[in-house]
């Protein structure tokens, strides 16, 4: 539940019991709690008599006498049925059958050891850790007569089923997203990853939310500089109410007012998976279905998952169509007003007529078109998430559309403007990172403003601002523009386009971990290929000895 | 924080102030776009403020856009002292602003031609908007009378001119010339541009020669036909059709024609003083029409025929010509002087550009023609 | 030399992570200073003094900046584990050492003034012909600043990107072969060995970019690849100068180039592509990229000898030194009245570029042996 004590690393770790300190509960005293039952629960009411959710169970265990005894729990977070067959069941009926208990002193272990059918079951003195317990969600077993209570963690209650996610959408790939629950989402990572060096530390956060952090990566893989980094800054953190990981995100983050995200948010376990397997590191928060990675190169925000798990030149193709989305979703409307605002003679001879004729029809200048059109639909868009359905975005682009072509009509705007919006808002969304396609968009609005004050010299001005912001960034002190900037050329395979698997002997080295061998030296193509070469030979030799056969036989 | 938005917001203020009134934005159908234009030394005499007379006349094709105006383009001439002085001229005329960077075809009067075109054509260099592959042409008379020619069958005059002027090389064996070309032309030593020239006809323009230049000065016009003699020997890449006619007997046996790209291959060499060139006219192409109903074997024997009634044919063209330019036009127009210039340029700086020199240049002409296909029948 | 520097003070300007490059990074740089504008108005300097045969100066003309490497790699050889600031003091004393970095720097800020003017002019003239200068030059200004204030590492960063956008700009160069005239460039060496020679002199001012070298060499943690990396850098560059200089004259001739300012622009004016049909508008875009490499490196270079000078150390107010050293170039671009004024002081700096390349590390040798003499006669 708390931070791990870290006896074999010397890193200044403050426990996060230190965090919450008894001025935090709202001045619930760090005492002890009486042996008294009633006095006990009195004490205790004090405090959850506001919330009528949590019930308090009394009833009496016979183990050599009848003693008293009480469970308090949540209703909605217990699970109701292991609360009565793996607590009440064996507490009022069992212990009738037990009879060994020698003295009074220890009850407490006798149930904890031998009467609680529960997997995850604690000892607790303080009022204050008893009171923060109940309103974890945790349940309290407390009996008359000893001043130490049982914590039993059996927490059920209602939970999304596993369905697929919103976020990293594919067709190739498995179906399973994270979900709210932290354990249910650690579990599908361990299923894919069963390595016993997967690491996972678990924080709490927030003095009021309490939400229960996973940070996990992997042991001999991730660089321990890195990962002592996001701890140390993690425990920094010390907010009220912490509902997302993107509140971590910003705590975090090495520069949050980049453009550019410098971390990645999935969803789905298996991304997940490969990000650890690349030394990276994954932060996971209860009651959210969204996983972070750091730390994260640019290119790999134009990644996506199916890329890995088909042909490499299906994958390498799509991805190059992703970066040409990623320029025209930018700079397309931009490119629009420079050339048609300033360099005209630029314009293929064609084309020159006909634009100019549509554009007598428009009584604004273009830079201020374009604007106007580019409000409306960004707001549709926005309007489109709120619709309901998860159609909503392509509902909102049609209707944008029709709204276009009225727009048309009432000559506010020339279609060729439209055009080129609507394929920049369309580009804005083949990003696979949804934070990219938000940063794309901030994107293009600077690039309008660029060109419609210098032309084209604004449009690489604003270009050259960007790309030197990106080489500037770093990500957890990783470069984050690399293998750009500084250049590597040993990553350039996965980043343009993806190279075969054969390839992936090694980690990419623009982030730096301890263990950089991927594959061994023997799995390359030379073993496939000799056991092809061998099968090649036994088939040539069962064909010789079949014709020999033959021959024989003709002859 | 404070100073991150102060910092944001007088960027704000300052884009604010630009997207208003920025310097170099001029949306495009707030401007008159020149695609053609024609320069002629000028019919009047000076206008009211500069006394001395106009010395140039500009003629001006500017398409249209609006869509309630019937013609598609307009076609203007203006007269000042000097070519951007008809600026001012227009300007007095036109409600919009003027963008020389589309001009696509540049026509110039003969008169001006015969004075120096560099002098016209360093406008259109100098401005940087200007691309340098403007296509040139020289016209019969006046450039104003060629682009005030109704042309009804076509967008509009200037795309007509442009599109003639582009084609006639592949077509016409007329070369293609651009303002480049003629600007290295007649900055060169040792090099001579040509330029087509053309003349209004009915309801059309026709190509009608080819200008023979000296520098920058035109010294003489080419008819169509020894245009192009001249550019086989010019080595200019065209295409067309040539006529064949093959006899046999003192009787016409086989007429047709065939379409052929040209190239050429020039050595020289010298003898004491005498230069000698040898240029070779390289043929190459197809059969496309015979008339004797003779199929053409796959030996290929008849097709040798052809090649060496084309060749003998050519060459004599060839040799006559070459006389006319050593007698008549006595300058180097079949660019020529610069394979002597690259093997001995110190010595021949000075001289290259006299009459002497092609005069007294040993010139040999040879023809190479293959015929490769036939077409569809044998 | 020694090798690795500290990573702890990463606010320290001499040795903090920001201010080391790589050895990859360091031939970028060199790459990106040299082709700047001298690509640009080489071709017609060389026709003018040598006729057709210039390229050949120009290819020989790589000679020079690599005898200056050569002679910086021994100056740093004899001073190890120093930099250029740290050798000026202790060769010459403070005073005069301070004297001796104040000339390099204010060379080098009159650089980066006259190539800044250039390119706006070029600007001016190709793409926003009414836009004021001081405009152009406020946004270049904002744009260098912002890359050099985070220290070398991110100017070692953009200079590798953005080195590939010269392959690009020069392959278009050779859509203009068409109209190519090869016995333009014949007959070869009829100039004549000492004329080529002289052109050697006059196409080494164009690579000028060797004497950042005393500035950025100790800033490579690997000190060993530094004089190799070096060399390759020139090599580059003088194949690509060279390259540029054979089509221009390729294309234009001799006489006709000299009536040009700046050849390898004209050349993508020249032909016609299917379907955007001018080749300018590639020009036209990746302009920026080629022109503003070599003002951020001198700019920084010049802000950091500013700094070392005045003895600060932190990486905060290395930053305001850049605001202070941009004011000044914008000042110096803003005052004088036309472009010809910067031509001329660009010839100027053409000697200046043999005194702060050659002529300081071969003074800062013989200097040192002078001392180490006095030392072994002392001690």
């Amino acid at each position: 539940m708390y931070s791990i004590t870290r006896k074999d690393k010397k890193i200044k770790i403050k426990k996060t019991s230190e965090n919450i300190k008894s001025s935090d509960m709202g001045s619930v005293p760090h005492a002890a709690l009486p042996r008294d039952f009633d006095s006990k629960l009195s004490m205790l009411h004090n405090y959850i008599k506001y919330s009528s959710d949590i019930v308090v169970r009394t009833f009496s265990m016979h183990i050599t006498r009848e003693i008293k005894a009480a469970v308090i729990f949540m209703q909605g977070i217990t699970d109701i049925r292991h609360l009565n067959e793996n607590i009440l069941k064996p507490l009022i009926h069992d212990c009738r059958n037990h009879d060994e208990l020698e003295s009074f002193e220890n009850i407490i272990e006798f149930v904890e050891n031998k009467l609680l059918l529960v997997g995850s079951v604690k000892r607790q003195k303080f009022l204050d850790k008893v009171v923060q317990d109940i309103f974890d969600g945790l349940t309290v077993i407390f009996i008359d007569g000893v001043s130490e209570v049982l914590i039993a963690d059996i927490k059920g209650g209602d939970k999304r089923s596993l369905n697929e996610p919103l976020l990293n959408r594919t067709i190739c790939g498995p179906r399973e997203g994270f979900i709210e629950n932290l354990s249910t989402n650690i579990s599908l990572i361990r299923r894919k990853l069963k390595d016993p060096n997967l690491v996972v530390e678990k924080f709490v956060l927030g003095k009021r939310s309490r939400s229960e952090v996973a940070v996990l990566y992997i042991k001999d893989i991730a660089l321990p500089e890195i990962v002592e980094k996001i701890i140390n800054k993690i425990n920094n953190i010390s907010i009220d109410g912490l509902l997302s990981p993107g509140y971590i995100n910003q705590f975090i983050e090495d520069n949050p007012f980049s453009l550019f995200p410098l971390y990645r948010e999935i969803e789905r376990a298996d991304i997940a998976v490969a990000e650890l397997l690349e030394g990276r590191i994954v932060i996971l928060q209860d009651q959210s279905p969204l996983a972070i990675v750091y730390p994260v190169l640019f290119i790999e925000l134009m990644q996506a998952a199916e890329d890995y798990y088909t042909k490499p030149m299906h994958g390498s193709l799509m991805r190059v169509f992703r970066y040409v989305a990623f320029f025209l979703a930018t700079s397309l409307p931009a490119l629009y007003i420079s050339l048609v605002s300033f360099r005209h003679e630029l314009i293929p001879y064609e084309l020159i007529v006909p634009i100019a004729k549509i554009r007598s029809n428009v009584p604004f200048p273009a830079a201020v078109e374009v604007l106007i059109l580019e409000v409306i639909i960004q707001i549709i868009f926005e309007a489109g998430i709120r619709l309901p359905s998860p159609l909503g975005q392509t509902i909102g682009v049609v209707a944008g559309i029709i709204l276009g072509q009225a727009i048309i009509s009432a000559s506010l705007a020339s279609p060729a403007v439209i055009v080129i919006i609507a394929i920049a808002t369309i580009s804005t969304f083949a990003m696979p990172d949804f934070c990219i396609s938000m940063t794309a968009r901030i994107l293009r609005f600077i690039f309008i403003a660029a060109a419609s004050v210098f032309g084209m010299f604004g449009f690489s001005m604003a270009w050259m601002f960007v790309i030197v912001h990106l080489a500037n960034q770093n990500s957890m002190g990783v470069a984050y523009f690399s293998p750009y900037a500084p250049l590597k050329f040993v990553d350039m395979k996965d980043s343009l386009t993806r190279s075969s698997i054969f390839s992936f002997v090694k980690r990419p080295k623009s982030i730096p971990v301890r263990d950089d061998t991927r594959q061994s030296a023997g799995s390359k193509n030379d073993k496939g290929q000799q056991e092809i070469n061998c099968c090649q030979e036994k088939n040539s030799k069962a064909k010789n000895i079949r014709n020999g056969r033959n021959k024989k036989d003709e002859q | 924080m404070v100073k991150r938005k102060l910092v944001l917001g007088f960027l704000c203020f300052c884009y604010l102030i630009f997207i208003s009134s920025c310097w170099d934005s001029r949306d495009i159908e707030d401007l008159t776009i020149a695609i053609a234009a024609g320069y002629d030394t000028a019919k009047q005499s000076g206008s009211h403020y500069d006394d001395k007379e106009n010395k140039v006349a500009v003629t001006g094709v500017f398409p249209l856009f609006e869509e309630e105006v019937v013609s598609s383009a307009t076609v203007a001439t203006n007269e000042a002292k000097t070519i951007a002085a008809t600026r001012v001229k227009r300007a007095y005329k036109t409600p919009r602003k003027l963008l020389l960077g589309m001009l696509q075809a540049a026509v110039y009067g003969d008169e001006l031609a015969r004075k120096g075109l560099y002098g016209s054509i360093e406008i259109l260099l100098r401005d940087p908007q200007v691309k340098h592959d403007v296509l040139m042409a020289l016209a019969y008379d006046r450039a104003e009378d060629v682009f005030k020619t109704k042309i009804n069958n076509y967008s509009n005059v200037g795309n007509y001119v442009f599109d003639l002027l582009k084609n006639s090389r592949t077509n016409a064996f007329i070369p293609t010339v651009t303002i480049h070309a003629f600007a290295m032309g007649a900055l060169s030593d040792c090099k001579n541009p040509v330029l087509p020239i053309i003349k209004p006809g009915i309801n059309s323009i026709e190509i009608v020669g080819l200008g023979i230049f000296r520098g920058d000065r035109l010294i003489a016009r080419a008819s169509t036909d020894e245009a192009r003699i001249i550019s086989f020997l010019r080595g200019e890449e065209m295409e067309g059709y040539l006529p064949f006619a093959i006899e046999k007997e003192g009787k016409i046996f086989n007429e047709g024609s065939v379409y052929v790209k040209n190239s050429r291959k020039v050595e020289v060499y010298r003898k004491g003083n005498i230069y000698n060139f040898n240029i070779t006219v390289k043929l190459k192409g197809d059969v496309v029409e015979q008339s004797s109903q003779r199929p053409l074997s796959e030996k290929g024997e008849e097709l040798k025929e052809i090649e060496k009634s084309v060749a003998k044919d050519i060459k004599m063209q060839c040799e006559s010509m070459i006389t006319k330019i050593k007698t008549e036009y006595k300058v180097d127009c079949i660019d020529i002087s610069r394979f002597a210039m690259a093997k001995w340029r110190k010595e021949l700086k000075k001289i290259i550009n006299d009459e002497d020199f092609i005069r007294q240049a040993n010139i040999n002409v040879d023809v190479d023609v293959v015929i490769s296909r036939k077409g569809e029948m044998q | 030399m020694q090798t690795g520097k500290s990573k702890d003070n990463s606010t320290d300007i001499k040795n903090g992570i920001r201010f080391q490059i790589t050895a990859r990074q360091y031939l970028f740089i060199l790459i990106g200073s040299a082709t700047g504008s001298g690509i640009l108005s080489l071709p017609r300097m060389v026709n003018k003094e040598i006729g057709h045969d210039g390229w050949i100066s120009v290819f020989l003309g790589g000679i020079v900046p690599v005898v200056s490497l050569l002679l910086i790699a021994a100056m740093f050889g004899r001073f190890p584990g120093m930099d250029f600031f740290e050798i000026a003091e202790k060769v010459f004393g403070k005073l005069i050492g301070k004297i001796f970095l104040i000339i390099y720097t204010v060379y080098i800020i009159f650089v980066v003034a006259a190539s800044l003017r250039i390119f706006v002019e070029i600007t001016g003239i190709y793409i926003l012909p009414r836009t004021p200068i001081q405009a152009v030059i406020i946004s270049f200004l904002a744009l260098i600043i912002y890359s050099i204030k985070n220290g070398s590492r991110l100017v070692g960063r953009f200079n590798e990107l953005a080195f590939y956008v010269l392959p690009a700009i020069l392959l278009l160069m050779l859509a203009s072969l068409t109209t190519a005239d090869f016995t333009n460039i014949m007959p070869i060496g009829e100039a004549g060995i000492l004329k080529i020679l002289q052109g050697m002199m006059i196409s080494a001012y164009s690579y000028a970019s060797t004497e950042q070298a005393l500035v950025y060499a100790p800033m490579v943690k690997n000190t060993k690849k530094v004089l190799g990396y070096g060399i390759i850098a020139m090599a580059i560059v003088a194949f690509m100068y060279t390259y540029v200089t054979v089509i221009c004259t390729l294309v234009f001739g001799e006489n006709a180039i000299q009536t040009i300012i700046w050849p390898p622009i004209l050349l993508y004016k020249i032909v016609t592509i299917p379907v955007l049909e001018r080749l300018d508008i590639f020009f036209v875009i990746l302009w920026i990229t080629v022109a503003v490499r070599p003002s951020i490196n001198y700019l920084f270079v010049a802000a950091y000898s500013a700094s070392r000078i005045i003895k600060i150390k932190k990486h905060e107010h290395f930053a305001f030194i850049c605001v202070l050293v941009a004011v000044l170039i914008f000042l110096l671009d803003i005052i004088p009245r036309n472009v010809e004024q910067f031509f001329a002081l660009a010839d100027i700096l053409g000697y200046g570029y043999y005194v702060a390349g050659i002529i300081f590390p071969l003074m800062f040798i013989i200097a040192s042996l002078f001392i180490r003499n006095r030392r072994s006669e002392n001690g």
